[in-house]
């Protein structure tokens, strides 16, 4: 396998940050839609938060953030989820290969998916 | 452990469809011989479609239909096709269209063409064949042209099945003539109006009665109201909305042509006794070989198809998703060879071919009976065969998935 584009998935995540702030696609989708991700490797100790709110990517924050209601959760390998977040591994391939774990109501999995779509291709 | 079934166990609903679909395939075939002998349009066929509530299977609840998805269409066509391939022809395109009638039609279409069209006792039919463009469907000649009142359609078509017989006609045409062959308008053509001109009786080898003949659309006057969605997006809807649905709606169609030549021949093979060795066929380690072989190749179609099929549930979905956000169009362009339209290429190819070298090993066990008229065989060997050669034909298909494997551009592009 290729070596890993982040040493870190906060790193990795806050490169993906500054990526979905700047597609203009992606916003159309996440209108009213103002949510936390929190992400967390199965096989490391990382785990970090992305807020969405009002069509930004707002906050990266190390941890599973204290102050989120039913966040969106996804688990997966730590090397996954940066190849995922630095746009090598199409998310819904991850999910069909069992490499990515998706905890959240079926509308957001739909509208994740959507936003996969968009950012990674069909 | 718990019982796993996810994936393999088709919910209570499907069932529930695959039961009604199978009691309609069952009163279909006794009319089936007629219908292949005299060329004759199934118009009881359609009268039962309509009664049984699946004309309107693929259509949501709240938009008055069944509610079903594209699994449960694979599932019903092809019970249907075991019944009479030429119905089931002319349903695989009617629901090709529904679908693409349900995602696009706006408030006063439903209640003006959709629900009528579930209800009328008439199919639609889909009239995207042309005869300069022939299987590759993404490029269209004909146009429609601006009038004040709406649009005027000069359009002929090579083939559309149900031609003469259908409630309404969706017909793909370039916008105007000022734009390129993907910039397509969608239009709903009623079936009544005078200048929808089918062109001579279908005779073809085989699907006999699906009366698909060329029709042409001789300057039908069409209203604004009936264009489906915006001018220029009829490419994006026809393979977001009708492809998939058309592909695995073909795939399960010679699954059940198949599975009826199958079925035919397992039961011959066990009542045809040789009087010199007094063992029938089955006997015969031959035809044990073949049919074992027949197995192997339908189940694994049938597993493609479900397959694909329930990708193409889940891709409708995420369709509707980006429709809401104003996105499709972009989106389907932008990806014109996604590997999701490569599975969708890849279900039909499969189908098609094992559909082909099941019903021709059915012939061969069931020998000369076979060969005659009116046997049930010989009619899956002449439906079968359109398979390949309906658009698009497998040979194109298999170059779309090549190019894409390969990283060509396909010929739509650019
Ligand atoms: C029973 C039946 C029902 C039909 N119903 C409908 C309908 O409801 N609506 C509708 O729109 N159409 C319908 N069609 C038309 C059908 O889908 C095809 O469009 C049509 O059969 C194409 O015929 P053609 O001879 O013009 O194909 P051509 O384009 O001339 O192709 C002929 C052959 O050339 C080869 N070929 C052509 N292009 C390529 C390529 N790019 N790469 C490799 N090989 C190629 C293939 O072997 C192909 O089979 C129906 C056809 C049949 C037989």
């Amino acid at each position: 396998m290729n070596s890993l584009p982040f040493q870190s998935l906060y790193d990795c995540l806050a490169e993906f940050q500054q990526r979905f702030n700047a597609h203009t696609r992606v916003k159309k989708l996440v209108v009213n839609w103002d949510r936390s991700i929190v992400v967390e490797a199965t096989d490391s100790a990382s785990v970090a938060t992305m807020m969405i709110k009002e069509l930004h990517v707002t906050e990266v924050l190390s941890g599973a953030h204290p102050d989120t209601s039913n966040p969106i959760h996804l688990q997966a390998g730590e090397s996954a989820l940066i190849r995922i977040f630095s746009g090598d591994y199409n998310p819904a391939h991850a999910l069909i290969e069992g490499d990515l774990a998706v905890f959240s109501s079926e509308k957001d999995k739909v509208k994740l998916e959507a936003i996969t779509m968009v950012i990674w291709g069909l | 452990m718990p019982l796993n079934l996810q994936g393999i166990a088709l919910d209570p609903v499907h069932a529930q469809w695959r039961r009604v679909a199978k009691d309609v395939a069952t009163k279909l075939a006794l009319d089936a011989d007629r219908v292949d002998r005299e060329g004759e349009y199934p118009t009881l066929g359609v009268n039962l479609l309509t009664s049984s509530g699946l004309t309107g299977l693929t259509v949501p609840k709240e938009k008055g239909g069944a509610g079903g998805n594209i699994k449960t269409a694979a599932l019903v066509i092809e019970e249907l096709a075991q019944g009479c391939a030429s119905c089931a022809t002319c349903y695989t395109m009617h629901l090709s269209s529904m679908t693409l009638m349900a995602a696009l039609a706006s408030e006063d279409q439903i209640e003006r063409l959709l629900l009528p069209m579930m209800r009328c006792g008439r199919l639609n039919s889909v009239a995207m064949s042309e005869p300069g463009s022939g299987n590759r469907l993404w490029h269209t000649d004909s146009y429609a042209e601006r009038l004040p009142s709406g649009y005027q359609i000069d359009s002929f078509k090579s083939f559309a099945s149900s031609s003469g017989n259908a409630g309404h006609y969706i017909v793909p045409v370039r916008a105007s003539n000022s734009v390129g062959p993907t910039d397509i308008s969608l239009f709903v053509i009623d079936g009544t109006d005078p200048q929808v001109k089918p062109v001579g009786r279908w005779d073809g080898m085989g699907l006999r009665g699906s009366a698909s003949t060329p029709v042409h659309f001789d300057k039908v006057l069409v209203p604004e109201g009936n264009r489906l969605g915006s001018e220029t997006c009829g490419f994006s809807m026809l393979f977001a909305y009708t492809l998939p649905i058309y592909q695995v709606g073909l795939s399960a169609m010679y699954l059940g042509i198949a599975q009826a030549a199958y079925d035919t021949a397992v039961a011959h093979v066990k009542k045809r006794i040789h009087s010199d060795t007094g063992l029938s066929l089955s006997k015969l380690e031959t035809v044990q070989r073949y049919i074992g072989e027949m197995r192997v190749r339908i189940d694994q179609s049938r597993h493609l198809i479900y397959r694909v099929a329930q990708m193409a549930d889940n891709a409708v979905v995420l369709f509707n998703e980006l429709a809401e956000a104003d996105l499709l169009d972009e989106i389907i362009r932008a990806n014109p060879d996604d590997p999701f339209f490569i599975e969708v290429a890849q279900v039909k190819v499969s189908a098609s071919e094992m559909a082909n070298d099941v019903v021709a090993k059915s012939f061969q066990v069931c020998g000369g009976s076979a060969y005659k008229r009116g046997h049930r065989v010989e009619r899956c060997v002449r439906d079968v065969r359109a398979s390949s050669v309906m658009a698009p034909s497998d040979d194109t298909l298999k170059l779309i998935i090549g190019r894409q494997i390969l990283g060509i551009e396909q010929p739509w592009e650019g």
